[in-house]
């Protein structure tokens, strides 16, 4: 019977020790990972600061890029308006002439 | 009896075995949610500077666009207005040679005489000295006639002097005899003076049609 109790004494301990066990070893990944935690949040924080930053620069780049090819369009149509004028001028060159000589001389 | 005592013992250590399972897979599992807690909670955080930072993106991309849009709207004007601007040069330039060649023209002194008669007409009549170029000194210039014209315009009776002096344009200056106030109807002073007006009436003429 004391045998019996000894050993059933003995497979307790041996039992507590295994909790033990598990709990300090619950207690290093607990800590392991709240290191590592503070690890995932900066990293998270920062991949998200840095997709919004990528998304500022390519939104700016567009506008930029919108902007320049509208400008080409106007520049041609102001190059095609230019030339426009120059031909309709020139075909009231004289009478512009006629118009100052005869200001001045009537 | 003693087998009873064995399979004690083995659920005492079996026991113990999944308690301290259950421990370390509990420790774990709290790990991993506190680690997409953290993940989350970094990125709720970042989200609110990250959404300011785009709302500074699109305002700073619409004040390239209209940056861009000005300078370009200048620089489209600048092309054509450049360009009207060198045709009514052109046209006055030419406006100009015509004028000048006009000294060689058969009726230049007719020309002459109707300058002559304008200036006096804006001087009021009177005495007045006429100043002309040496190669218009030579010319039949009828200043008795012109006098008769004068005075009955300007309803004073009006004399006509050859003035010592010479210019070298070409047209005529006319004073009054006190040298006080003059008109210059040279052809490029007259040009020079009308020139706001004729660039308007060039531009009417020569751009009308034009947006």
């Amino acid at each position: 019977m004391l045998k019996s109790f000894k050993a059933v004494l003995e497979k307790e301990r041996e039992a507590e020790k295994l909790v033990l066990e598990a709990e300090d070893k619950a207690e290093k990944i607990r800590t392991s990972y709240q290191e590592k935690a503070e690890m995932v949040y900066r990293e998270s924080y920062q991949e998200t600061i840095s997709e919004a930053k990528r998304k500022s620069f390519e939104m700016k780049e567009q506008a930029k890029q919108d902007a320049e090819s509208e400008a080409k369009i106007f520049i041609k149509r102001a190059e095609k308006l230019k030339k426009k004028v120059t031909v309709d001028a020139q075909e009231k060159f004289d009478e512009a002439i006629d118009f100052i000589l005869y200001a001045i001389l009537s | 009896m003693e087998n009873s005592g064995n399979e004690i013992l083995e659920r005492i250590l079996k026991d113990a075995q999944e308690k301290a399972e259950s421990i370390i897979t509990d420790a774990k599992k709290s790990a991993e949610t506190l680690i997409e807690e953290q993940k989350q909670t970094a990125r709720q955080n970042a989200e609110k500077k990250a959404s300011s930072m785009l709302n500074r993106a699109e305002n700073e991309s619409a004040i390239i666009r209209g940056k861009v849009f000005t300078d370009i709207s200048r620089r489209a004007s600048w092309i054509v207005l450049s360009e009207k601007n060198r045709l009514i040069n052109n046209v006055l330039d030419e406006a100009k040679n015509r004028l000048l060649s006009l000294q060689n023209s058969k009726n230049y002194v007719q020309i002459l005489e109707h300058l002559i008669v304008n200036a006096a007409k804006v001087l009021g009549g009177g005495i007045l000295d006429v100043v002309l170029n040496e190669k218009d000194l030579k010319l039949p210039i009828n200043f008795d006639k012109l006098e008769k014209e004068i005075s009955e315009k300007s309803c004073v009776l009006s004399q006509l002097k050859v003035s010592d002096q010479k210019t070298k344009s070409i047209g005529v200056i006319v004073k009054t005899f006190d040298d006080q106030i003059f008109v210059d109807n040279t052809f490029e002073t007259i040009l020079k003076r009308r020139e706001k007006e004729f660039r308007l009436e060039i531009s009417r003429i020569l751009f009308n049609n034009i947006d």
